[in-house]
Protein backbone atom coordinates (compact mmCIF):
# COMPACT_ATOMS: atom_id res chain seq x y z
CA UNK A 1 0.00 0.00 0.00
CA UNK A 2 1.48 3.43 -0.75
CA UNK A 3 1.91 5.65 2.45
CA UNK A 4 -0.56 8.22 0.85
CA UNK A 5 -3.13 5.66 0.53
CA UNK A 6 -2.77 4.60 4.01
CA UNK A 7 -3.15 8.03 4.85
CA UNK A 8 -6.32 8.70 3.58
CA UNK A 9 -7.92 5.88 5.10
CA UNK A 10 -6.83 7.53 8.61
CA UNK A 11 -9.68 8.93 9.96
CA UNK A 12 -8.33 9.96 13.20
CA UNK A 13 -6.62 8.32 15.72
CA UNK A 14 -2.76 7.95 17.28
CA UNK A 15 0.08 7.14 14.80
CA UNK A 16 3.24 5.84 15.51
CA UNK A 17 6.07 6.21 13.67
CA UNK A 18 9.27 4.37 14.80
CA UNK A 19 12.64 4.74 12.88
CA UNK A 20 15.85 2.57 12.98
CA UNK A 21 18.68 5.70 13.47
CA UNK A 22 20.38 5.84 10.58
CA UNK A 23 17.32 5.34 8.38
CA UNK A 24 15.75 8.55 6.83
CA UNK A 25 12.38 9.64 8.67
CA UNK A 26 12.54 12.73 7.45
CA UNK A 27 11.21 12.19 4.15
CA UNK A 28 7.76 10.34 5.48
CA UNK A 29 8.03 13.44 7.98
CA UNK A 30 8.16 15.34 4.59
CA UNK A 31 5.59 13.29 2.89
CA UNK A 32 3.22 13.45 5.83
CA UNK A 33 3.16 16.86 6.07
CA UNK A 34 2.46 17.90 2.36
CA UNK A 35 -0.14 14.97 2.29
CA UNK A 36 -1.97 17.23 5.45
CA UNK A 37 -1.54 20.97 4.16
CA UNK A 38 -2.97 19.35 0.36
CA UNK A 39 -6.02 18.35 1.89
CA UNK A 40 -6.41 21.38 4.08
CA UNK A 41 -6.09 20.08 7.20
CA UNK A 42 -3.99 21.77 9.89
CA UNK A 43 -0.47 20.26 10.77
CA UNK A 44 0.97 21.20 14.44
CA UNK A 45 4.27 20.00 14.98
CA UNK A 46 5.63 19.42 19.14
CA UNK A 47 8.91 19.82 18.49
CA UNK A 48 11.62 18.16 21.17
CA UNK A 49 15.00 19.60 21.02
CA UNK A 50 15.80 20.52 18.02
CA UNK A 51 14.30 17.34 15.79
CA UNK A 52 12.61 20.02 13.30
CA UNK A 53 16.07 21.53 12.50
CA UNK A 54 17.45 17.80 11.58
CA UNK A 55 14.92 16.61 9.68
CA UNK A 56 14.68 20.48 7.48
CA UNK A 57 18.80 19.85 7.04
CA UNK A 58 18.40 16.67 6.20
CA UNK A 59 15.92 17.32 3.48
CA UNK A 60 17.96 20.75 2.63
CA UNK A 61 21.15 18.06 2.00
CA UNK A 62 19.06 15.71 -0.41
CA UNK A 63 17.83 19.07 -2.17
CA UNK A 64 13.95 18.92 -0.45
CA UNK A 65 12.35 22.38 1.61
CA UNK A 66 9.96 22.20 3.80
CA UNK A 67 7.22 25.03 3.40
CA UNK A 68 8.24 25.72 7.57
CA UNK A 69 6.51 28.89 7.23
CA UNK A 70 2.77 27.15 7.20
CA UNK A 71 3.66 25.22 9.97
CA UNK A 72 2.36 26.48 13.71
CA UNK A 73 5.65 24.93 15.98
CA UNK A 74 5.68 24.37 19.39
CA UNK A 75 9.17 24.25 20.76
CA UNK A 76 9.71 21.77 23.53
CA UNK A 77 13.85 22.31 24.69
CA UNK A 78 16.39 22.94 22.35
CA UNK A 79 17.49 25.94 20.31
CA UNK A 80 17.17 26.32 16.78
CA UNK A 81 13.94 27.91 16.13
CA UNK A 82 12.35 27.03 13.13
CA UNK A 83 8.79 26.92 12.27
CA UNK A 84 5.85 29.90 12.84
CA UNK A 85 6.97 29.30 16.58
CA UNK A 86 3.94 29.82 18.78
CA UNK A 87 4.85 28.62 22.10
CA UNK A 88 7.56 26.87 24.18
CA UNK A 89 7.68 24.34 26.63
CA UNK A 90 10.65 22.67 28.56
CA UNK A 91 11.71 19.16 28.47
CA UNK A 92 10.03 18.26 31.66
CA UNK A 93 8.95 15.39 33.86
CA UNK A 94 6.31 17.55 35.63
CA UNK A 95 3.56 15.98 33.49
CA UNK A 96 0.74 18.02 34.72
CA UNK A 97 2.88 21.01 33.99
CA UNK A 98 3.92 19.85 30.55
CA UNK A 99 -0.17 19.78 30.17
CA UNK A 100 -0.74 23.02 31.36
CA UNK A 101 1.57 24.50 29.22
CA UNK A 102 0.87 22.44 25.80
CA UNK A 103 -3.42 23.29 26.63
CA UNK A 104 -2.40 27.45 27.00
CA UNK A 105 -0.43 27.42 23.84
CA UNK A 106 -2.45 24.74 21.70
CA UNK A 107 -5.42 26.90 22.94
CA UNK A 108 -4.73 29.61 20.10
CA UNK A 109 -4.81 26.92 17.84
CA UNK A 110 -7.71 25.66 18.42
CA UNK A 111 -10.06 24.18 15.46
CA UNK A 112 -12.59 26.54 13.83
CA UNK A 113 -15.80 25.04 12.74
CA UNK A 114 -15.10 24.35 8.52
CA UNK A 115 -11.47 23.64 9.17
CA UNK A 116 -9.51 20.67 8.03
CA UNK A 117 -8.72 17.92 10.52
CA UNK A 118 -6.11 19.05 13.43
CA UNK A 119 -3.37 17.34 12.42
CA UNK A 120 -0.05 17.26 15.71
CA UNK A 121 3.39 15.94 15.02
CA UNK A 122 5.76 15.23 17.76
CA UNK A 123 9.11 15.05 17.08
CA UNK A 124 12.12 13.71 19.54
CA UNK A 125 9.48 11.52 21.34
CA UNK A 126 12.40 9.02 22.36
CA UNK A 127 14.73 12.67 23.42
CA UNK A 128 11.37 13.64 25.34
CA UNK A 129 11.13 9.93 27.02
CA UNK A 130 14.66 9.13 27.67
CA UNK A 131 14.88 11.55 30.84
CA UNK A 132 13.01 8.98 32.45
CA UNK A 133 12.19 6.17 31.09
CA UNK A 134 15.01 4.10 33.55
CA UNK A 135 11.99 4.97 36.71
CA UNK A 136 8.85 2.43 36.19
CA UNK A 137 6.60 4.55 37.61
CA UNK A 138 7.45 8.06 35.67
CA UNK A 139 7.29 5.90 32.36
CA UNK A 140 3.93 4.53 33.19
CA UNK A 141 2.77 7.89 34.70
CA UNK A 142 3.77 9.48 31.10
CA UNK A 143 2.01 7.34 29.58
CA UNK A 144 -1.23 7.73 31.57
CA UNK A 145 -1.06 11.71 31.80
CA UNK A 146 0.37 12.54 28.41
CA UNK A 147 0.27 9.77 25.19
CA UNK A 148 -2.97 8.25 25.90
CA UNK A 149 -4.63 11.51 26.58
CA UNK A 150 -3.07 12.56 22.96
CA UNK A 151 -6.18 12.80 20.57
CA UNK A 152 -9.05 12.85 22.65
CA UNK A 153 -8.58 16.59 23.34
CA UNK A 154 -9.54 17.87 19.99
CA UNK A 155 -6.74 16.34 18.10
CA UNK A 156 -8.06 14.57 15.35
CA UNK A 157 -4.61 12.68 14.24
CA UNK A 158 -1.15 12.62 16.29
CA UNK A 159 1.65 11.20 15.32
CA UNK A 160 4.56 10.32 16.93
CA UNK A 161 8.05 9.69 15.80
CA UNK A 162 10.75 8.03 17.83
CA UNK A 163 14.37 6.73 17.35
CA UNK A 164 14.30 3.44 18.18
CA UNK A 165 17.35 3.69 19.61
CA UNK A 166 17.19 5.94 22.43
CA UNK A 167 14.12 4.42 24.31
CA UNK A 168 14.41 1.31 26.23
CA UNK A 169 12.44 -1.82 24.55
CA UNK A 170 9.17 -1.36 27.77
CA UNK A 171 8.77 2.32 26.41
CA UNK A 172 9.03 1.30 22.66
CA UNK A 173 6.78 -1.98 23.24
CA UNK A 174 4.59 0.91 25.51
CA UNK A 175 4.29 3.24 22.31
CA UNK A 176 3.02 0.45 20.32
CA UNK A 177 0.55 -1.10 22.50
CA UNK A 178 -1.28 2.67 23.01
CA UNK A 179 -1.06 3.21 19.34
CA UNK A 180 -3.54 2.72 16.11
CA UNK A 181 -1.09 2.72 13.91
CA UNK A 182 2.34 1.63 14.23
CA UNK A 183 5.38 1.92 10.95
CA UNK A 184 8.78 1.05 11.13
CA UNK A 185 11.39 2.59 8.66
CA UNK A 186 14.02 0.56 8.58
CA UNK A 187 15.55 -0.48 4.73
CA UNK A 188 12.02 0.54 3.60
CA UNK A 189 8.81 1.31 5.39
CA UNK A 190 6.42 -1.17 6.59
CA UNK A 191 3.21 -0.82 8.08
CA UNK A 192 3.32 -3.04 11.20
CA UNK A 193 -0.23 -2.60 12.86
CA UNK A 194 -3.56 -0.75 11.70
CA UNK A 195 -6.83 -1.41 13.58
CA UNK A 196 -8.18 -5.33 12.57
CA UNK A 197 -4.81 -5.99 11.10
CA UNK A 198 -1.79 -7.08 12.59
CA UNK A 199 0.11 -8.49 9.45
CA UNK A 200 3.00 -6.63 8.76
CA UNK A 201 2.78 -5.33 5.26
CA UNK A 202 5.66 -3.06 3.09
CA UNK A 203 4.65 1.17 2.22
CA UNK B 1 34.80 2.53 -3.87
CA UNK B 2 38.28 3.92 -1.98
CA UNK B 3 37.17 6.19 0.88
CA UNK B 4 39.73 8.30 -0.05
CA UNK B 5 37.33 8.53 -3.45
CA UNK B 6 34.28 8.46 -1.75
CA UNK B 7 35.15 11.45 0.29
CA UNK B 8 34.86 13.62 -3.00
CA UNK B 9 31.14 13.70 -2.31
CA UNK B 10 31.16 15.58 0.91
CA UNK B 11 29.83 19.05 0.82
CA UNK B 12 30.74 21.84 3.27
CA UNK B 13 28.16 21.36 6.32
CA UNK B 14 28.37 17.73 5.66
CA UNK B 15 28.65 15.65 9.63
CA UNK B 16 30.56 12.44 9.07
CA UNK B 17 30.18 9.95 12.07
CA UNK B 18 32.94 7.10 12.11
CA UNK B 19 31.66 4.14 14.30
CA UNK B 20 34.15 1.52 15.07
CA UNK B 21 35.14 -1.42 17.33
CA UNK B 22 38.14 -1.61 20.10
CA UNK B 23 40.02 -3.71 17.60
CA UNK B 24 39.94 -1.64 14.46
CA UNK B 25 41.56 -0.17 11.83
CA UNK B 26 40.64 3.57 13.05
CA UNK B 27 44.23 5.36 12.93
CA UNK B 28 44.45 3.87 9.21
CA UNK B 29 41.01 5.57 8.64
CA UNK B 30 42.26 8.24 10.32
CA UNK B 31 44.90 8.73 8.63
CA UNK B 32 43.41 8.34 5.06
CA UNK B 33 40.04 10.73 5.84
CA UNK B 34 42.67 13.56 7.00
CA UNK B 35 45.34 12.57 3.54
CA UNK B 36 41.96 13.03 1.67
CA UNK B 37 40.41 16.10 3.10
CA UNK B 38 43.87 18.02 3.28
CA UNK B 39 45.86 17.98 6.25
CA UNK B 40 46.62 21.58 6.78
CA UNK B 41 42.83 22.14 7.04
CA UNK B 42 42.04 20.52 10.27
CA UNK B 43 41.23 21.19 13.75
CA UNK B 44 41.67 18.62 16.13
CA UNK B 45 39.18 18.53 18.69
CA UNK B 46 40.56 16.18 21.35
CA UNK B 47 38.57 14.64 23.75
CA UNK B 48 40.93 13.00 26.55
CA UNK B 49 43.47 12.23 24.29
CA UNK B 50 41.83 10.10 22.37
CA UNK B 51 44.09 11.37 19.46
CA UNK B 52 47.29 9.77 21.50
CA UNK B 53 47.00 6.25 20.79
CA UNK B 54 45.90 6.97 17.24
CA UNK B 55 49.17 8.97 16.91
CA UNK B 56 51.24 6.77 18.15
CA UNK B 57 50.31 3.54 16.25
CA UNK B 58 50.19 5.48 12.89
CA UNK B 59 53.87 6.16 14.23
CA UNK B 60 55.01 2.71 15.09
CA UNK B 61 53.16 1.96 11.05
CA UNK B 62 56.29 3.97 10.24
CA UNK B 63 53.78 7.05 8.69
CA UNK B 64 54.65 10.83 8.79
CA UNK B 65 52.40 12.44 11.36
CA UNK B 66 54.59 15.73 11.48
CA UNK B 67 50.87 17.01 10.29
CA UNK B 68 49.52 16.26 13.68
CA UNK B 69 52.30 18.48 15.82
CA UNK B 70 51.41 20.95 13.78
CA UNK B 71 47.71 20.88 13.36
CA UNK B 72 45.49 23.34 15.74
CA UNK B 73 44.88 20.92 18.87
CA UNK B 74 42.11 22.03 21.49
CA UNK B 75 41.87 19.70 23.94
CA UNK B 76 39.02 18.24 26.14
CA UNK B 77 41.27 17.46 29.61
CA UNK B 78 43.40 15.09 29.25
CA UNK B 79 47.30 15.13 30.21
CA UNK B 80 49.07 14.66 27.08
CA UNK B 81 51.09 18.12 26.29
CA UNK B 82 51.79 17.65 22.39
CA UNK B 83 50.99 19.27 19.40
CA UNK B 84 49.92 22.95 18.75
CA UNK B 85 47.77 23.27 21.68
CA UNK B 86 45.48 26.36 21.01
CA UNK B 87 43.40 26.24 23.81
CA UNK B 88 42.01 23.77 26.11
CA UNK B 89 38.50 22.83 27.98
CA UNK B 90 37.55 20.78 31.07
CA UNK B 91 35.28 18.48 30.85
CA UNK B 92 35.19 17.20 34.31
CA UNK B 93 33.45 20.84 35.14
CA UNK B 94 29.83 21.66 35.13
CA UNK B 95 28.30 20.20 32.01
CA UNK B 96 26.53 23.50 31.43
CA UNK B 97 29.84 25.53 31.14
CA UNK B 98 31.87 23.31 29.13
CA UNK B 99 29.26 22.78 26.46
CA UNK B 100 28.81 26.43 26.48
CA UNK B 101 32.69 26.84 25.97
CA UNK B 102 32.93 24.32 23.31
CA UNK B 103 29.91 25.99 21.56
CA UNK B 104 31.64 29.17 21.78
CA UNK B 105 35.00 28.05 20.65
CA UNK B 106 33.59 26.47 17.66
CA UNK B 107 31.49 28.90 16.32
CA UNK B 108 34.45 31.61 16.28
CA UNK B 109 36.51 28.65 15.02
CA UNK B 110 34.74 27.99 12.01
CA UNK B 111 33.64 31.64 11.56
CA UNK B 112 37.49 32.53 11.14
CA UNK B 113 38.41 29.83 8.88
CA UNK B 114 35.39 28.88 6.83
CA UNK B 115 35.89 25.57 4.68
CA UNK B 116 37.96 24.10 8.01
CA UNK B 117 37.14 20.27 9.11
CA UNK B 118 36.98 19.61 12.59
CA UNK B 119 37.95 16.08 13.80
CA UNK B 120 36.90 14.99 17.17
CA UNK B 121 38.09 11.81 18.94
CA UNK B 122 35.93 10.08 21.44
CA UNK B 123 33.72 12.38 22.70
CA UNK B 124 31.81 9.56 24.11
CA UNK B 125 34.38 9.29 27.22
CA UNK B 126 32.46 12.09 28.19
CA UNK B 127 29.75 10.61 29.59
CA UNK B 128 30.70 8.05 32.24
CA UNK B 129 32.55 11.09 33.79
CA UNK B 130 28.95 12.81 34.60
CA UNK B 131 27.41 9.46 35.53
CA UNK B 132 25.62 8.81 32.40
CA UNK B 133 23.39 11.62 32.84
CA UNK B 134 20.82 11.55 30.01
CA UNK B 135 20.17 14.92 30.42
CA UNK B 136 24.06 15.43 29.53
CA UNK B 137 23.82 12.94 26.72
CA UNK B 138 20.83 15.08 25.26
CA UNK B 139 23.41 18.47 25.51
CA UNK B 140 26.25 16.83 24.13
CA UNK B 141 23.67 15.60 20.88
CA UNK B 142 22.15 18.48 20.57
CA UNK B 143 25.29 20.77 20.44
CA UNK B 144 26.43 18.51 17.59
CA UNK B 145 22.37 18.85 15.82
CA UNK B 146 22.96 23.37 16.75
CA UNK B 147 25.63 23.04 13.66
CA UNK B 148 24.21 20.79 11.65
CA UNK B 149 23.58 22.79 8.09
CA UNK B 150 26.74 25.19 8.75
CA UNK B 151 28.02 25.60 5.68
CA UNK B 152 31.38 27.03 7.12
CA UNK B 153 32.83 23.57 7.86
CA UNK B 154 32.74 19.75 7.93
CA UNK B 155 32.94 17.95 10.82
CA UNK B 156 33.96 13.69 11.60
CA UNK B 157 33.31 12.44 14.60
CA UNK B 158 35.12 8.54 15.85
CA UNK B 159 33.06 6.83 17.98
CA UNK B 160 33.97 3.72 19.47
CA UNK B 161 30.34 2.08 19.01
CA UNK B 162 31.28 -1.06 21.61
CA UNK B 163 31.80 1.09 24.19
CA UNK B 164 29.78 4.20 23.78
CA UNK B 165 26.55 5.01 25.52
CA UNK B 166 23.67 3.49 23.13
CA UNK B 167 21.49 6.43 23.15
CA UNK B 168 24.04 9.16 22.91
CA UNK B 169 25.30 6.75 19.71
CA UNK B 170 21.72 6.25 18.14
CA UNK B 171 21.47 10.33 18.84
CA UNK B 172 24.26 11.11 16.46
CA UNK B 173 23.59 8.58 13.90
CA UNK B 174 20.03 10.75 13.49
CA UNK B 175 21.78 13.89 13.28
CA UNK B 176 24.51 12.95 11.36
CA UNK B 177 24.37 13.53 7.45
CA UNK B 178 26.58 10.37 6.71
CA UNK B 179 27.57 7.37 9.15
CA UNK B 180 30.41 5.30 8.28
CA UNK B 181 31.13 1.92 10.14
CA UNK B 182 34.36 -0.03 10.36
CA UNK B 183 34.02 -3.49 11.42
CA UNK B 184 37.31 -5.29 10.85
CA UNK B 185 38.67 -4.44 7.75
CA UNK B 186 35.49 -3.71 6.33
CA UNK B 187 33.99 0.00 5.85
CA UNK B 188 30.45 -0.07 5.35
CA UNK B 189 28.39 3.55 4.19
CA UNK B 190 25.66 3.11 6.52
CA UNK B 191 23.62 6.38 6.17
CA UNK B 192 24.05 9.13 3.09
CA UNK B 193 21.91 11.92 1.80
CA UNK B 194 22.45 9.53 -1.48
CA UNK B 195 20.36 6.78 -1.38
CA UNK B 196 22.77 5.28 -3.83
CA UNK B 197 25.67 5.41 -1.59
CA UNK B 198 24.14 3.46 1.27
CA UNK B 199 25.60 0.28 2.00
CA UNK B 200 28.76 0.16 -0.42
CA UNK B 201 31.78 -0.87 0.85
CA UNK B 202 34.60 0.89 0.71
CA UNK B 203 38.63 0.23 0.84
CA UNK B 204 40.55 1.88 3.26
CA UNK B 205 43.01 4.03 0.55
Amino acid sequence: MPLEGLLRSVPEGKILVEYEPTRHPERIFHTMIKFYLDSGDVPLVVDVIDTLHVFAQHLAFQGVSLPLEKIPVIKCGGRVDLGNIIGKISVTDNFEYYLAQHARIARKFMKTPGEGRRVTFFLGTGKFIMTFQDDPYKLENYFETIFRGYGTKGDNISIFFVNRGVVNEHAVKSLEQDSNYVILVGDGMRLLKAPGRVKDEAL
Amino acid sequence: MKLSEYLKNVVPGDMILVEHPSISLVPKVFHVITGAIGRDNIILLDILDGILSIKKELELEGLDVSYLEKAPRLTGSGRSKWGNVIGSIDVHSDPGIFLSKFERFSREYYSKHPGVNSIIVNPERVIPLHGMNPRLVLSMADLAAVFLGNRNRSVYYFINHETADGRYLCLLEEIFTRVLRLDGEKLTVEKSPNAGEEGLELEIG
